[in-house]
């Protein structure tokens, strides 16, 4: 019943938002369902490197990374500091496995929205599929150059006050109708973070962007560049990958 | 027995010095024994005391779901219809003076630098301010104000390792009820500094109006906190918590109340821990008045040899001469029992009448996370005084036991010897 | 009538490889109402010989008799309870429990003995104290008394139990010759007056004159025996 009542929204806000647009551009919700098609995905794997810039100060991490929807995730970190370190997710609960104490640690659910390892990247970011159309109403506000490239300004409104953001300022490549730039505003108004995307690659039929960085703007002076490699999308895995006793193998 | 007891007495009385260094021993062991007692007992009182004031209350209602879920600091299962709970639970008990609501939920403060994690409440600033000594605690600034929009109060430590003072603005960012993040800046109205480290370091306080707007709630409340009158001493408090809080429990189905013994139940087994070690430190001090009294009473058998062969040539029997001997010791250790629970009298007196600044005696030194600051007062208690003076006899009547039998078993012939 | 009979006695210590023997076949009858003194040089037996007639010791071998019951065989605690009721003692030096009274001193062999109640203690003691010429000092600690009133004092309470024996190791030994002499007399006196029977060893001169018998030992054997 709610979830009829979100599409039914997001419906009339992809016609509303057709009606608004400039005649040679898509619709807002057209956007949208563009960019999910190309971001959005039942499963995800890559090996992820996270340089992480807090002031002067630079940190890298990396790590493999498995994920399935929202919900289900897995992630071993392959520094040498952290060698070894394993972290389950399982829709809202998290827990990480030290190999040297042999430990399981349950981390509470607060943390699902810190950075990870003290990064600019929450979990959500690095873990979870983002599917835009269901979440959002949109409206072309503009256009705009962003590295060369032509983009619409797109803003975001939450449907729902469940949505990660209450609202998001997309720059989207024109052609690719990917995510180059974007600003994600907390309900208070508040800008909580930026993300910038630096290379985009074609993976099958789609566009995604391998190389991103993301600024925390709770937090001056840091910023975190996350690339993607060996990245595949929408692939099987295994579900029993994603359980206690793979974490702990 | 009469004349075996005057023998005894007077041998005590005759070998003053002997018997002085034994009793001192003593006293000291027992004496200092009550003290450390009484002092716990009074670090006891004040660790509750500020639990109570600053932290925990008389007693907190919550409901089961949130309780078993404490650690998340879940926004939700908080406690429905709050201000029916307020008035049920003010009328459900007599000692109960003044209820609160309160919220609590995990925050992170930003400077813009720095991020740090608290766990934050949402409070009614003057409910508040009837349960716990908070407002009294504001050391720059001042407490919050629910005409003051947008403001906060924040622990000391905090607020020093995070540079800010009251004035400033501080970014606050939490969890929303609708699990995404939201982000405000506030203005650090006053900060805290109150006996509880927990606070100092990682307490923020704001109003109901800001919270809900913050967290996306509506006036949700995880927690009831309650006021009881003063209580005479730890146990009373203790004890009327506990019937309080059963009470309160009947009165609201679906709710529970906890009393400070379950509040407090980190710090209440802990003490128990302390309270071994200092009945270690009394077997220590009387293993060593044990053996003045074995040597005090070898001294008395060798310096008697003489008296002991005429009593034997007396035919007096070998256990009446252990008995003479024993009595001896056990006359020295109930002179040195009284004079211990006279000095540990003494000393808890003072310590209950002046009372120790803990804060001059150890100055800013955190107490390994404990809520201790303020004036330690010493606590009477009369079972310790009881423990330590039928302790010390029994150490002495033990002790006194071997040379005695030494005594009882000399021959009579070897004692009559020496003449 | 026989007080006490002894018959062959033996004692040897023994002090790892060697041995003394300290008394060496002694048998001696004793009847009631003797003023007994045994005599001899220096490490001949007395003591040994008192100590064995007084229960505090046993004998090597032989066999010590009282009144026709024979102790040989008796053990510490029956020899215990023999001594409380027939023998006293009076030693060469006092032994007075310094912390009592004069009284309760006198006192104390009731005490243990525990047959009689306070009062009567208390009489018995005062009779006694009179009778050895120390009425009125009952209330005074033995330090407060000259050697001659303490071995008094020694007297009255070896005879408060009216006992059948009181053995005597050199009473007069730590005496002047002068307190030893009246010493020697009240016991005399006593021994006429009452029928107590006396055994005492002295080395005096003097003190050995007013025995009634005087038994010579001599390297743990009894060299002579005479009546006077
Ligand atoms: N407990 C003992 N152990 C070993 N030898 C002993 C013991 N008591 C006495 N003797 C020895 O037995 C002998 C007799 O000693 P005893 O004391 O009876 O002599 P004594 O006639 O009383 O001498 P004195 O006139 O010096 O008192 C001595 O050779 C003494 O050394
Ligand atoms: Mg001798």
């Amino acid at each position: 019943m709610k979830r009829s009542l979100i599409m039914a929204c997001a419906l009339w806000a992809a016609v509303y938002a057709w009606a608004q647009a400039p005649a040679d551009a898509p619709s807002a919700a057209a956007i949208l369902a563009r960019i999910d098609s190309n971001e959005s995905f039942k499963s995800i794997e890559y090996t992820g490197r996270m340089e992480i810039r807090i002031g002067e100060e630079f940190r890298i991490k990396t790590m493999r990374v498995q994920a399935i929807g929202a919900d289900k995730a897995m992630v071993e970190f392959t520094n040498p500091e952290d060698a070894g370190t394993r972290m389950l997710k399982l829709d809202k609960d998290l827990w990480m496995y030290f190999p040297k104490e042999q430990d399981t640690v349950r981390i509470s659910g607060h943390l699902l929205k810190e950075g990870m390892m003290g990064s600019d990247v929450s979990y959500e970011d690095a873990l979870e599929s983002d599917e835009l159309s269901s979440t959002y109403s949109a409206t072309v506000t503009g256009e705009a150059e962003i590295g060369g490239r032509r983009a619409f300004v797109v803003e975001l409104k939450a449907l729902t006050p469940k949505a990660k953001f209450d609202r998001r300022v997309m720059r989207v490549d024109a052609e690719r109708f990917v995510v180059l730039s974007e600003d994600m505003y907390a309900r208070s108004g508040r800008l909580l973070k930026t993300m910038e995307a630096r290379k985009v690659e074609r993976l099958g039929g789609r566009w995604y962007p391998t190389v991103f960085v993301l600024e925390d703007k709770l937090r001056k002076n840091t910023s975190t560049t996350m690339s993607l490699g060996s990245l595949v999308l929408d692939i099987d895995l295994d579900p029993g990958l994603f359980t206690r006793a793979a974490l702990e193998r | 027995m009469g004349t075996i007891l005057k023998i005894a007495w007077r041998n005590v009385l005759r070998n003053k010095r002997r018997t002085m260094i034994t009793g001192v021993v003593m006293m000291a062991g027992i004496g200092l024994f009550i003290m450390a007692d009484s002092m716990l007992k009074g670090m006891d009182r004040l660790t509750i005391d500020n639990m109570v004031a600053y932290t925990e209350s008389f007693m907190k209602i919550r409901t089961p779901e949130y309780i078993s879920n404490l650690q998340g600091t879940p926004l939700e299962h908080g406690v429905p219809d709050p201000e029916a709970v307020m008035r049920t639970a003010m009328a459900s008990d007599d000692r109960i003076v003044a209820t609160a609501p309160r919220t609590r939920f995990v925050a992170n403060v930003s400077n813009y630098e720095d991020a740090l994690p608290v766990i934050a409440l949402a409070i009614d600033p003057a409910r508040d301010e009837a349960v716990f000594r908070l407002s009294e605690a504001v050391v720059e600034g001042s407490w919050l104000d629910s005409a003051a929009p947008r403001s906060i109060v924040i622990g000391s430590g905090l607020a020093a390792e995070m540079g800010l003072t009251a004035g400033d603005y501080a970014m606050v960012s939490a969890s929303t009820v609708y699990d995404n993040v939201n982000a405000d800046e506030y203005l650090v109205a006053g900060i805290v500094f109150s006996p509880m480290p927990e606070i100092n370091q990682g307490g923020l306080f704001m109003t109901y109006a800001d919270a809900d707007a913050l967290l996306g709630t509506d006036g949700f409340v995880s927690e009831i906190v309650v006021a009881s009158e003063r209580m005479p001493s730890l146990g009373d408090l203790l004890d009327a918590s506990s019937d309080a809080a059963a009470r309160v429990s009947a009165a609201l189905p679906g709710l529970r109340a906890d009393p400070l013994t379950e509040l407090a139940k980190d710090y209440l087994a802990m003490r128990a821990m302390k309270g071994k070690a200092s009945y270690f430190i009394i077997m220590v001090v009387l293993l060593i008045a044990a053996v003045g009294i074995v040597n005090t009473i070898l001294m008395s058998v060798y310096a008697r040899i003489r008296e002991i062969g005429v009593l034997k040539a007396y035919g007096m029997p070998p256990a009446e001469i252990r008995r003479l001997f024993t009595l001896e010791g056990v006359i020295v250790g109930a002179l040195g029992s009284a004079a211990g629970v006279a000095l540990g009298s003494f000393l808890v007196w003072l310590m209950a009448t002046r009372g120790i600044s803990i804060s001059a005696m150890v100055g800013d030194v955190d107490m390994g996370g404990l809520p201790l600051s303020g004036t330690l007062y010493g606590e009477w208690n009369p079972a310790t005084m009881a423990f330590g003076f039928a302790f010390g006899i029994v150490v002495a009547f033990v002790s006194a036991r071997i040379p005695a039998k030494r005594a009882a078993r000399l021959e009579v012939t070897d004692a009559l010897r020496f003449a | 009538m026989s007080v006490l009979e002894l018959h062959d006695l033996t004692k040897v210590y023994r002090k790892g490889e060697s041995e003394v023997r300290a008394l060496d076949g002694v048998s001696l009858r004793v009847d009631a109402g003797e003023f007994l003194a045994v005599v001899g040089p220096s490490g001949s037996g007395k003591t040994t010989l008192l100590n064995i007639i007084g229960c505090l010791d046993a004998p090597s071998s032989g066999r010590v008799v009282y009144g026709g019951a024979d102790l040989g065989a008796a053990s510490q605690k029956e020899l215990s309870a023999y001594r409380k009721d027939r023998i006293s003692f009076i030693f060469q030096s006092y032994n007075l429990i310094p912390v009592l009274t004069v009284a309760e001193n006198v006192e104390l062999p009731l005490v243990i003995e525990k047959r009689h109640g306070k009062s009567a203690m208390r009489a018995k003691a005062l009779e006694m104290l009179a009778a050895v010429g120390l009425q009125g000092m009952e209330n005074r600690f033995p330090r407060e008394l000259s050697g001659g009133q303490e071995q008094r004092v020694a007297i009255a309470r070896a005879l408060v139990k009216e006992p059948s024996v009181v053995l005597a190791d050199e009473p007069t030994a730590n005496l002047d010759s002068h307190t030893a002499e009246e010493t020697v007399e009240l016991m005399r006196r006593i021994n006429a007056e009452r029928g107590t029977t006396f055994v005492f060893s002295t080395h005096d001169r003097m003190v050995m004159e007013k025995a009634g018998r005087v038994v010579t030992v001599r390297d743990g054997r009894i060299v002579s025996d005479e009546k006077r």
